[in-house]
């Protein structure tokens, strides 16, 4: 082997590694685009569907408007909001002929869940339809309520007295 | 009788490389062209599989599956909703009803001074009351004390 074939064989060797280095390069270079793409590809993809998510529960919540409004005037908001329905009450009460007090007024939680109510306990007196009525009118109240329990004794003057506890439910807080 | 150094010898003969007619040529130059353009192609052809295959992995990047989409889902129970409407509709209907009907079959007069309709007047009043009575005569047992507990109206899930 001459001295221009080493020259020629070291050239060769020297423009073959530059090749494989260059494409090797390239190759690393194009994966790494590549998984950006991805990324790009998946946060594109995330954003489109939290866009379409957000236009439904926006049409949702335009469509729902009443109804959400309705239901939620079915709770009391706070405990203030018993303030203004007992002072409904016993004007009403006193308005139909029975003597009405309010002997109890808190708030409590429910046991089993977090579910908070204001609980009032009513004492009536009246003839008995009146007495029997005034339950009835209690225990329809347009609010999310339930009786918790409720008593009806003759008193010694003719007259009934009601004993009813009702309980409304706080609305919770988001 | 064949001896152990025949054999060797034979073996030795056998296993001998034959070195033949030697070539003196170190260079073969058409021999290393082809060899050369050999590697070439195929050095082409893995780069060229290379490139095909990278295409396709690219080329088949859907968006719909590059990633796990954690969208926010809503629900609307709308029966519920539905359901919880008309209970409440209905209950506002009942009160309504007893209202009037109290109000109807009152004993005494308002006190409040903002009342506007006309007071009824006391001869009135008991007729109202009895004929109310017996039109709103509820079915309760005549035990001096009863305890109740009322239904809870259905649950009302909101969003």
């Amino acid at each position: 082997m001459n001295s221009r074939t080493k020259k020629i064989f070291v050239t060769a060797l020297v423009f073959l590694g530059a090749g494989l280095g260059l494409c090797a390069l390239l190759i690393s270079y194009i994966h790494t685009k590549g998984a950006k793409l991805e990324e790009y590809t998946a946060a594109l993809t995330e954003k489109n569907a939290k866009e379409a998510a957000f236009i439904r529960v926006t049409r949702l919540v335009q469509e729902t408007e009443t109804e959400r409004a309705t239901l939620s005037s079915a709770f009391f908001t706070d405990e203030s909001d018993s303030i203004s329905f007992l002072g409904d009450i016993e004007r009403f009460a006193q308005n139909v002929g029975l003597t009405l007090t309010t002997n109890d007024l808190d708030k409590i939680t429910a046991t089993d869940s977090a579910a908070e109510y204001i609980t009032m306990t009513f004492v009536y007196s009246g003839d008995r339809q009146q007495v029997i009525g005034f339950t009835k009118y209690l225990e329809n109240i347009p609010y999310h309520s339930k009786i918790d329990s409720f008593s009806y004794t003759k008193a010694q003057n003719g007259l009934w007295e009601g004993t009813l506890t009702l309980l409304i439910s706080l609305r919770a807080t988001p | 009788m064949i001896e152990k150094t025949f054999i060797q010898k034979i073996l030795r003969s056998t296993l001998r490389r034959s070195r033949g007619l030697t070539d003196h040529h170190l260079m073969h130059p058409t021999r290393e062209w082809f060899a050369g353009l050999g590697v070439a192609l195929l050095l082409l052809i893995i780069g060229s599989v290379g490139c095909v295959y990278l295409f396709w992995q690219y080329n088949t990047t859907e968006p719909e599956t590059a990633a796990v989409v954690d969208a926010p889902t809503t629900i609307y129970q709308e029966d519920a909703v539905n359901s919880a409407l008309q209970e409440l509709k209905a209950r506002a209907a009942r009160h309504e009803a007893e209202r009037q009907r109290l109000e109807a079959g009152r004993t005494t007069p308002p006190p409040t001074e903002t009342e506007v309709t006309p007071e009824p007047s006391p001869e009135v009043i008991p007729e109202a009351a009895t004929s109310t009575a017996t039109d709103t005569q509820p079915k309760v047992t005549e035990s001096e004390a009863i305890e109740s507990t009322s239904t809870e109206p259905g649950t009302i899930e909101m969003i």
